[in-house]
């Protein structure tokens, strides 16, 4: 049985850890080395989603959101769901989620949102809720917020789990 | 294809159908995209993956809702020989309503260049972020201090701050950073010792105080801790003190110390108290008892005279415990403030002619015993005799008993400027200098009383009865030529 092949993007600020992510997931490797995206990378993965069905995943990993680039809507257009993700160290890529979540509902208001706050390894748990305050993401296409870890592996699978079940 | 289209070298063109199939490709292709078999009728979604979900776009795209779509820098690995990464851009037109153009540029070359720009300005971005999250940090840690921060480079002059440096020093910041921390000590002549010392503190150095001056001219002493850093300059250092105001633990200790050494005098005090008072009673208690005994044993044999002269010898012991008796009573009840000033309207005169009448006795003949007063000797005044009489009579008592050559005892009785004063004079052995400053000790008797008797209470009942009468007493004395007390008590004017 041939898998059903679904578009997805991650989208967030500059070295939140978006590629990080999808090595983790895809590759489950983790480097502390930072590089920088440019345009947009695809990586690949069939998962097996709960219902035994597999699902073949195409990861578009953006490059980040600076002052000086927006993210390209022509890189969204066609995505069934958007990885939005934010480094939990720093708190303007948390608040920034909004505006990217917009981004993403206006090219494609029937897909689905995941929020991944990463680099949770680096937060102590008891600052979390404080954190999660400046989240202000939020609607029905929402599915669900994950803090993660690209070095720990902590969620990473979950979070694209729970994106690719709700295809 | 449309001879006016001229395509560069480092861009090809395919041809696709509505479902994605190739109809037409360039020849270049395969040399743009050398890792990729495009062969006609392929499906092209599934060599360039970076179009699944473009089914919308290519439908607006053929029916001129749009006029083209562009999908920049899409990097591919398996297209580039090697570590190497190739990035496209495609452009997609259409071409009929039934044909789309894709044009495919290779953008290795700026798309790498790009990289290493963002790589950089991102790097830049992410460690100026780091380092303004960790000055702030640091700026917050500082400033919720208690203690005060000062950090000075090797010569003392001040760098940094905090806002607890600024609060103890009374002085805002703009100043304290032109200061060197020595024009903050208090003793400006000492500034350089104690530099030293601070800057001489190990590791396990206790922390040295320094008393130090605020803004507001104020001492207050501070418990500085000194580290020496070494800073961004090799073999420089700067030094960082951690200071603390003792002020007020410094008075508190001062406070305890000196709680302390009233409770050693006090407890001393007992203790000389106890000593003298047991001594006081153990001799004329052992004479007593002795008496007793001889009497016992030989009393009938004794002529009655000898009997008479051991008999009055107890009574003499008796009476002079009982005096000494009365006279710790009277000093226990002063203490707990149980003796109080009670005065009434009473003839001053003729009390303290009844005073000088029950002394005579006492004198001998080479004593005058002398009333002197300016005073109506009818009139009444609002006095409390029972303290008054305390007062003069250890006064009189003493006046007869220091002077064993004899001469003039004088009480001397008038009334200045709402005073009541009191002056007993005496021409005996008087008081040596260095006995004077604890003349009204308790028990404190000076140095030249030879083997004349007496408890050392005296003077201390006489003070404490004065002062509890709102009055004072002095004295001015001469050894070997006499003494004058001199006691003054505030006039009471009688209740209407």
């Amino acid at each position: 049985m041939s898998a059903v092949t679904k578009k997805i993007c991650m989208v967030g600020d500059f070295g939140v850890g978006k590629t990080s992510l999808i090595r983790r997931f895809v590759e489950r490797q983790f480097s502390d080395r930072y590089l920088s995206t440019v345009g947009v990378k695809i990586s690949r993965k069939t998962v097996t989603l709960a219902n035994d069905q597999p699902l073949k995943l195409l990861i578009w990993d953006l490059e980040g959101k600076t002052k000086f680039k927006a993210i390209a809507p022509t890189y969204l257009q066609g995505s069934s769901g958007v990885l939005l993700v934010a480094d939990a160290t720093r708190t303007e890529t948390i608040q920034g989620l909004t505006q990217h979540m917009q981004d993403f509902l206006t090219v494609n208001p029937q897909g689905y949102i995941a929020v991944a706050l990463n680099k949770a390894d680096l937060i102590d748990s008891d600052a979390r809720p404080v954190l999660e305050k400046h989240l202000t993401a939020a609607g029905d296409r929402m599915l669900a917020t994950h803090w993660t870890s690209a070095k720990t592996g902590q969620n990473v699978d979950l979070l694209f789990e729970t994106l690719a079940n709700a295809f | 294809m449309n001879p006016s289209i001229i395509i560069p070298s480092h861009t090809a063109y395919l041809i696709i159908d509505t479902n994605f199939r190739v109809v037409q490709y360039a020849p270049q292709l395969p040399d743009l995209l050398p890792g990729c078999a495009i062969r006609l009728h392929d499906d092209l979604r599934e060599h360039l993956q970076e179009l699944v979900g473009l089914e919308t776009v290519i439908a607006q795209l053929l029916t001129g809702q749009c006029e083209h779509f562009l999908i920049e820098e899409v990097q591919h690995s398996e297209f580039a020989k090697g570590d190497q990464v190739q990035y496209i851009t495609l452009r997609l037109e259409p071409k009929s309503d039934q044909e789309i153009w894709i044009f495919v540029e290779d953008v290795t070359e700026t798309a790498v260049l790009r990289q290493a720009l963002v790589q950089r300005v991102n790097e830049t971005e992410l460690l100026l972020n780091a380092l303004k999250t960790t000055a702030s940090y640091n700026k917050r840690i500082m400033a919720s201090m208690q203690e005060a921060l000062l950090i000075t480079n090797s010569a003392g002059f001040i760098k940094t701050i905090n806002q607890a440096a600024c609060e103890l020093f009374g002085y805002d910041e703009a100043f304290l950073l032109n200061c060197n921390i020595a024009d903050l000590f208090w003793a400006q002549n000492q500034a350089q010792s104690y530099l030293e010392v601070l800057w001489n503190q190990s590791d396990e150095a206790i922390a040295t105080e320094v008393p130090c001056r605020t803004q507001a001219g104020e001492q207050v002493i501070i418990e500085f801790s000194t580290t020496k850093v070494q800073s961004q300059v090799e073999k420089v250092s700067t030094f960082v003190y951690v200071g603390r105001d003792i002020t007020a633990r410094k008075d508190l200790e001062r406070e305890r110390e000196k709680a302390l050494a009233k409770e050693k005098e006090l407890s001393d005090l007992k203790s000389r108290f106890l000593a003298m008072t047991s001594h006081e009673f153990k001799n004329p208690l052992s004479t007593i008892l002795m008496s007793v005994e001889l009497l016992e044993e030989f009393g009938e044999d004794w002529p009655p005279e000898k009997r008479d002269k051991y008999l009055k010898r107890i009574k003499q012991c008796t009476t002079n415990m009982n005096t000494l008796l009365e006279d710790i009573l009277l000093i226990g009840r002063a203490d707990v403030q149980k003796l109080v000033f009670d005065p009434s309207p009473t003839c001053l005169m003729a009390f303290c002619q009844e005073l000088i009448d029950e002394f005579k006795p006492l004198c001998q003949a080479k004593h005058q015993l002398i009333l002197e007063s300016d005073l109506a000797p009818q009139a009444n005044y609002v006095i409390d005799t029972k303290l008054l009489r305390h007062v003069l009579s250890n006064l009189l008592s003493n006046a007869i008993k220091y002077s064993p050559e004899g001469g003039s005892i004088q009480l001397k009785v008038n009334c200045q400027n709402q005073q009541f004063l009191f002056h007993v004079t005496d021409q005996g052995i008087g008081i040596p200098p260095e006995d004077q400053p604890r003349l009204f000790d308790y028990f404190h008797r000076s140095r030249n009383v030879s083997d004349i008797a007496g408890t050392g209470l005296g003077l201390s009942i006489a003070k404490r009865a004065t002062e509890l009468q709102g009055g004072s007493i002095s004295f001015t004395t001469q050894v070997d030529r006499g003494t004058t007390f001199s006691v003054s008590i505030p006039v009471i004017e009688p209740e209407e």
